[in-house]
């Protein structure tokens, strides 16, 4: 069998089959060029893969990540908001998941999310998808909410409207917390109210009321998605939800009286 | 069948350094890489469900990338400014064992940018990402015996280019001249 340097990189990278591999083995060991050949293909590929996969060849710009946060953000469907006589958009994410559920019922179960696992997977999905809008919206300066502070009243009429829950927005200035506005957002064909404030470190802390439409009762719990961490409840058909840096150490503080706090408790 | 929507946006970002490190490599440009990122993201999220699930997402998305990559190319929309060895690199360096390390892989880095494009690419997938030589072969849409001559001829120019690899370099130079 000739050997040739396409033979011998491809034993160098594992891509032979045993026979093929077994022979050049035997060749390679008999013949000193031939094993520092494959040792000089094993080495270039051990140096390139070194070279490209420091921590700077991995760098992924800001404008790079705000970029793709913005594309992922897109909306692609809609909610209609007759209150205001516009479209508010849903996030890809909620509509795609949407476009899953109707498409053929032998599917349905594959994507539906609370199947067999009650209110407690409700509540978690609901944390996945705000950690989801999470990660988009808090990262945002300039356009951090789509209705801001100084319409609170307004916010607490709509969206309590939308949420068929009566709310106040809580002051949370005694923990150190600015209220900084709100939108609408979608899980699941269901509305969801985002209260967006921002403490005096600059990090945004967000709460969130989803409605639901099988029973979410079930206590908190805690997830962490990706340097976020969430705290969330139900109760009858809302969940209740915080989300904010795992830093902060009052977050689950917060969470828990979150129900009563926008009761104006 | 389509993947969890959430999962899939999450996937994307976890994906993104590779993607831009494969980008860069197509196109040698750093903005014009962040622009075939965000226009190949684009694109799978409107053809996410041509994914099929079992199958490996982020091969799927390196080809997207080179095809977006070649229709960018036939429009002539993408500019070639700025080779990959011509990359600022501010890092800091510390100690002469990491100084050491560094000039070489520095070396390495500055030899693989002087290579021919297709093997850069080939290069790349397999001995960067770990693809097979069959889903390398998929992936740039082409001969699986092409993707492994590129592959040994980018290899062998690898060694002759980098001046600071191993002697065993030099001596299989002079053996084969």
């Amino acid at each position: 069998m000739a050997i040739d340097d396409t033979l011998l990189v491809a034993f160098a990278d594992g891509e032979l089959d045993a026979t093929t591999a077994r022979l050049v083995e035997e060749q390679a060991a008999a013949d000193p060029a031939l094993a520092e050949r494959v040792a000089m293909f094993r080495q270039t590929a051990d140096l390139l893969h070194a070279a490209l996969s420091t921590p700077d060849q991995m760098e992924v710009p800001p404008a790079l990540a705000a970029g793709v946060a913005r594309i992922l953000a897109q909306p692609v469907s809609r909610v209609v908001r007759p209150f205001f006589g516009r479209r508010t958009w849903l996030p890809l994410a909620a509509a795609a998941a949407i476009a899953g559920f109707i498409a053929g019922n032998a599917d349905i179960g594959r994507y539906w999310p609370f199947g067999g696992n009650g209110a407690h997977a409700l509540v978690a999905h609901v944390l996945n998808e705000v950690a989801d809008y999470h990660g988009i919206y808090a990262s945002e300066q300039e356009h951090l909410v789509e209705v801001p502070a100084s319409r609170k009243a307004h916010l607490e009429a709509w969206l309590g409207d939308r949420l068929k829950f009566a709310f106040k927005v809580p002051d949370l200035s005694a923990r150190d917390l600015e209220f900084q506005g709100g939108r609408l957002l979608a899980v699941d064909r269901q509305p969801v109210a985002q209260l967006m404030y921002r403490g005096k470190d600059g990090v945004v802390v967000a709460l969130c009321i989803a409605l639901t439409e099988a029973d979410a009762s079930s206590p908190l719990q805690r997830r962490d998605e990706a340097g976020l961490a969430l705290y969330g409840s139900g109760i009858g058909h809302h969940v209740f939800v915080v989300a904010g840096s795992p830093a902060n150490p009052s977050l689950r503080a917060l969470a828990e009286a979150l129900p009563a706090l926008l009761k104006g408790s | 069948m389509a993947i969890r929507q959430s999962d899939l946006r999450r996937q994307l970002v976890d994906l993104l350094p590779r993607l831009r490190r494969f980008a860069l490599v197509l196109t040698r440009s750093s903005d014009e890489a962040d622009d075939l990122v965000q226009v190949s993201v684009t694109r799978a999220l409107e053809r996410q469900e041509q994914w099929e699930p079992g199958s490996r997402l982020d091969q799927w998305l390196f080809q997207i990338v080179r095809t977006v990559w070649i229709n960018s190319r036939k429009s002539a929309r993408l500019r070639r400014t700025e080779s990959l060895d011509d990359r600022e690199d501010t890092r800091s360096m510390d100690g002469s064992a990491a100084m050491e390390a560094h000039l070489r892989l520095e070396e390495v880095r500055h030899a693989f940018a002087r290579l021919p494009p297709d093997q850069q690419r080939a290069l790349l997938l397999v001995s960067v990402e770990g693809y097979s030589y069959k889903e390398a072969a998929e992936i740039l849409d082409l001969p699986m015996g092409t993707v492994i001559s590129r592959i040994a001829r980018g290899r062998v120019a690898l060694a002759e280019l980098s001046t600071r690899m191993d002697d065993k370099v030099t001596l299989l130079r002079r053996k084969r001249a």
